[in-house]
């Protein structure tokens, strides 16, 4: 097993890129998400966590909730779209803690409007 | 030819109807048993096809619920009127046996919002989930019913009953999904913070998006109800 690293650098990611979020079964309803599974976590001043396509895999992150990967379904997010939805940023936000190179932080608050446009953008590329 | 007892009758009645103005008459700060339990006989509203169309001759008990500002000017309106006037409270307390006789479009939204209820009882412990208040739920279920009814007595229609659902925050969603429209309603959980909103034609994204911090307040609400209906 490779040793734990102790820094990971921050670094910009490119629009045309891809985010990787798991979303819960009780945040689908059939088949599509419901807007309550894009929200802040655990604070609302907090960000919310996907995973860079450049480090992880989909199955990877599905793989890595606090439940049995079966719960997930993971949904696809482009960068670039992302950020186009008002108020919204993309931070590459390594997790040294959980060893997690790929964690990417989307800050900003939830509203409505923020909610209704990440279900457009987003495609379930991971089913339940 | 007049009896006696005839009179006696009479006079007691008179009496009786006296007495019972004058305890009326008394303000609400002195104890009365008039205002203590008043119970008041309305004249059945259900009858005919509309649901405010009074019933004549027809009786019904009611219990009045007692809102300090509103309920004067209630039984203005009741007694003028003849039909009762209801509040949101009657509205969603109201017996099913009732109910039936309201629009079904109304009667929709009811169950749907009855429903929702169960969300109160939802233990989301599968995340960091903050569950639902009472009051978030009954502002949540006021402000349904508040501008339905709003909006079938200005227009006579009504908007499809939305999906409520919990969000994890404590809030409430109220969402509106047909595959032209799209509207999104945040009830937060306190109770001086705004409700906001976001609605748009899919058709057109966010050119002619409707968004806000208030609907509560805001002019919006009732255009974008019936925007809903179209």
């Amino acid at each position: 097993m490779a040793d734990a690293v102790d820094s990971w650098s921050s670094e910009e990611i490119p629009a045309e890129d891809h985010l990787w979020m798991r979303v819960h079964r009780n945040d689908l309803e059939d088949g599509e998400i419901l807007p309550r599974a894009f929200r802040n976590r655990p604070k609302d001043t907090d960000g919310m966590s996907t995973d860079w396509e450049k480090y992880r895999t989909a199955q990877d992150t599905r793989n890595d909730g606090r439940v049995a990967p079966g719960n997930y379904a993971v949904i696809r997010l482009n960068v670039g779209e992302v950020r186009e939805i008002p108020d919204q940023t993309v931070v590459h936000t390594p997790d040294l803690e959980k060893q997690n190179r790929a964690h990417t932080d989307v800050f900003g608050v939830k509203n409505p409007q923020a909610r209704v446009l990440l279900i457009r953008a987003a495609t379930i590329v991971i089913p339940l | 030819m007049i009896r006696l007892s005839d009179v006696m009758v009479r006079s007691n009645l008179i009496l009786e109807r006296a007495a019972e103005k004058a305890e009326f008459k008394k303000p609400r700060t002195v104890f009365s048993c008039a205002h203590k339990d008043r119970r008041v006989l309305w004249r059945d509203m259900l009858y005919g096809d509309t649901w405010s169309q009074p019933k004549k001759h027809a009786s019904l008990f009611v219990t009045i619920f007692k809102e300090p500002s509103y309920e004067q000017l209630r039984l203005k309106a009741q007694k003028r009127s003849g039909c009762r006037v209801f509040n949101l409270h009657d509205i969603l307390d109201l017996p099913d046996k009732i109910s039936v006789h309201l629009p079904p479009e109304i009667i929709s939204l009811r169950k749907a919002i009855e429903k929702s209820r169960s969300i109160l009882e939802q233990k989301e412990d599968w995340d960091d989930a903050e569950s639902v208040s009472e009051s978030t739920w009954n502002r949540a279920a006021q402000f349904l019913m508040r501008n339905a009814l709003k909006l079938w007595r200005s227009h006579k229609t009504c908007f499809d009953p939305p999906k409520i659902r919990a969000v994890g925050d404590g809030t409430i969603d109220l969402h509106w999904k047909s595959p032209t429209r799209e509207l999104l309603i945040s009830v937060p959980t306190g109770s001086q913070e705004p409700i906001g909103y976001y609605g748009d034609d899919r058709a057109e994204g966010t050119t002619n998006a409707v968004r806000g911090k208030d609907l509560e307040s805001s002019k919006d609400a009732e255009w974008i109800f019936l925007w809903l209906t179209q």
